[in-house]
């Protein structure tokens, strides 16, 4: 347990700080404002709760994660309390304007930014911020299988991908999934069940299994199921993806499929000037339109 | 749909309101260390401690029809009762001596002497920055939760009551539904959403950072000037490096970049990047003050009341920067030689702040009741 502890203390601050160097930057300026800031009641106030707050979270939250209970997802936004980039700021200024002349301040406010850049981490970029689609800032093609689906039937019940299952409930409260991510039970796919994690398994990969699938969604009265041209393949021949839709460079999962394309004989692909699509009228779903890179196909009971 | 008639709604209660129950607590903190009143007001200080003033408002009333499983629109019309007689009062408390803060306010800014060229990029950035998440998408899965419930509120008229899922109805709170029974932030965006008329969704990506980007650089003003009073330039400094720091603090998903770039919306992130940087600069004045001031420790309560909403993680670390602002309130002449600052005064003020921590133990008991 004491071994434990340690490494508690140790690794407390691994998720947090990410390389370190920002957390670096802010004990240095922790310094700077012990040396250079003179209003003594102020600099108390920061250093005495910087220290506290550092023992705090590298001593007492270890002991509570090994000792009392699990409390891994708190003891990483503690560190919030630190107010490192605040505490920081206030360093480094209070150091730049220790110096004595003008043309020294502009220098060295220079080499900080710097020492920032070089330091953090930059990822404003097209992969973290797409270009807004509607003003709900969701993806329009789920905006559309909303309103698709909500002018057919009232509280129509959906199977889609895990990777997309969350605006659909940002959207329209009246508007079911088959499954998602569950708030009521730990945050794990709901519902608990061994069928639905397999389902959700299976609507990742390259080529689901869609006689298990569509066998569970008859089960559950699904209304609507929806596939992703980017990387579904259900029938052996013909490409789908014909407006060479981008592949989501976030997903980490693995999209090994179990079976193969030629395992669903009775699958073709419907040639359409905007979007081809897959014949399921074998397993009786009619093709209910595409959306962006998504394809919404009906149950028919 | 965003119409003109909404953003109005918005823009009265995000900035007018908060600016007005603002202006009441700034008077606490427009007094000298020792004590003369300044009679002046930092309108930043109103907007950031009005709006934590709002949110005290909103947990002060929904709690307990949440715990009662009550209707969502029992929620929404107590609190605008509410929001209405706060207000009301705020203004009337406010009222002597507004000519004379307001006059003297105009004065300063007048007088004022500072390096336009560095506010200039620190502007540019910040507006760079809200433009950036405002006419953006970026997408968090954690919204599944929150704006599902905001929005199960709106259109059901219920509270966690119903799977975030299915739609199945429960009759005990479960899972993590317990969180929010605390901490009913999203219920705060439901009744924001249904006074505006803007779908939670949209009110949550689209219009929040519009309000809370720079409600975030006021705070960080707030605590700059109480640093470095005596100068502008040093405070357009301080921001412009604050500034850059956040650009680039992106080192983990808990860092200040990337929580306030890409989540701000959500409540933790109000709590990490407004709340508690307001609650530190809240104690801060209390810390450094002789004597107890009860107006600070006021807003000390409003502060804990405000951060119980926005999560249980965000009481928790309330009342962990309180207790550390209690013992370093009593230990201060260990370090500081102040003949000014007695045992008494340590010990009262230390108790004073302890005494106002009361709501965040109270909010985490509740928590912990739930069986989180």
């Amino acid at each position: 347990m004491i071994k434990d502890y340690i490494r508690e203390m140790m690794h407390a601050g691994d998720v947090y700080k990410g390389s370190g160097m920002m957390l670096t930057l802010y004990f240095i300026a922790l310094i700077m404002i012990f040396l250079y800031m003179k209003d003594e009641k102020r600099k108390y106030v920061i250093i005495f709760t910087a220290l506290s707050s550092l023992l705090v979270i590298y001593t007492v939250l270890p002991a509570i994660q090994v000792f009392v209970r699990n409390i891994e997802a708190v003891s990483t936004r503690f560190f919030w309390i630190l107010f490192t980039p605040f505490v920081t700021a206030i360093g480094l200024t209070i150091f730049v304007y220790s110096l004595n002349t003008n043309k020294k301040r502009v220098i060295v406010t220079l080499c900080l930014f710097i020492i920032v850049f070089l330091s953090g981490s930059f990822q404003l970029s097209k992969a973290m911020f797409k270009k807004a689609e509607n003003e709900f800032r969701l993806p329009q093609s789920c905006v559309d299988i909303v309103e698709t689906v909500l002018a057919e039937r009232e509280n129509p019940l959906l199977c889609v991908p895990y990777t997309i299952a969350h605006p659909f409930r940002q959207i329209s409260s009246d508007v079911y999934l088959l499954y998602g991510e569950d708030a009521t039970n730990g945050r794990i796919i709901f519902p608990k069940d061994k069928d639905f994690y397999t389902m959700c398994d299976e609507m990742e990969r390259y080529t689901p299994d869609l006689d298990f699938i569509f066998e569970r969604c008859r089960d559950y009265h699904v209304d609507y199921i929806v596939f992703d041209v980017t990387y579904h393949k259900l029938c052996k021949d013909g490409n789908v993806n014909v407006n060479n839709y981008p592949k989501d460079p976030n997903y980490v999962g693995d999209r090994t499929s179990n079976v193969k394309p030629d395992d669903f004989n009775n699958i073709t692909v419907i040639e359409d000037d905007n979007q081809p699509y897959w014949d399921l009228s074998y397993y009786n779903l009619s093709y209910a339109g595409a959306y962006g890179q998504y394809l919404l196909y009906r149950f028919e009971y | 749909m965003i119409t003109s008639i909404s953003i109005i709604k918005l823009i009265f209660l995000m900035v007018i309101i908060p600016f007005v129950l603002g202006f009441f607590l700034d008077g606490f903190f427009s007094k000298s260390e020792s004590g003369e009143i300044s009679e002046k007001f930092m309108i930043s200080r109103c907007f950031v401690l009005g709006f934590c003033a709002e949110i005290a408002v909103f947990q002060l009333v929904a709690v307990p029809f949440i715990v009662k499983r009550a209707a969502f629109h029992n929620v929404k019309y107590t609190f605008v009762i509410a929001l209405a007689i706060v207000t009301i009062l705020s203004v009337l408390f406010s009222v002597k001596g507004i000519k004379k803060r307001v006059i003297n306010k105009i004065n300063e800014i007048n007088k004022m002497n500072t390096n336009v060229f560095i506010w200039g990029i620190v502007i540019l950035l910040i507006v760079f920055e809200t433009q950036l998440l405002a006419l953006n998408m970026h997408m968090d899965t954690d919204d599944a939760r929150f704006i599902a419930e905001a929005l199960e509120a709106c259109e059901k008229d219920t509270m966690l009551q119903l799977n975030c899922i299915t739609g199945e109805h429960y009759d005990t709170f479960i899972g993590e539904l317990r969180k929010e029974v605390a901490a009913p932030y999203p219920f705060f965006i439901a009744t924001i959403s249904s006074l505006t008329n803007i779908h939670p969704a949209t009110l949550a990506h689209t219009c929040f950072p519009v309000f809370l980007i720079p409600l975030f650089y006021m705070c960080m003003y707030m605590l700059g000037r109480f640093y470095f009073s005596d100068s502008t330039n040093r405070v357009a400094l301080y921001m412009l490096i604050l500034n850059v720091i956040v650009l680039f603090s992106f080192e983990s998903r808990f860092s200040w970049g990337y929580t306030l770039l890409t989540i701000i919306w959500q409540g933790r992130s109000i709590a990490c990047l407004i709340l508690l940087p307001a609650l530190f600069y809240v104690l801060s004045n209390i810390c450094i003050h002789d004597k107890i001031n009860i107006g600070m420790c006021f807003s000390e309560l409003v502060l804990m009341f405000a951060c119980a909403n926005l999560s249980g993680m965000a009481a928790m670390m309330a009342a962990a920067v309180s207790g550390i602002f209690c013992v370093s309130a009593i230990v201060r002449n260990l370090f500081i030689k102040d003949k000014g600052y007695t045992v008494i005064n340590a010990i009262l003020k230390s108790v004073a702040m302890l005494i106002c921590t009361i709501p965040a133990y109270v909010y985490i008991s509740l928590l912990f009741l739930m069986g989180m």
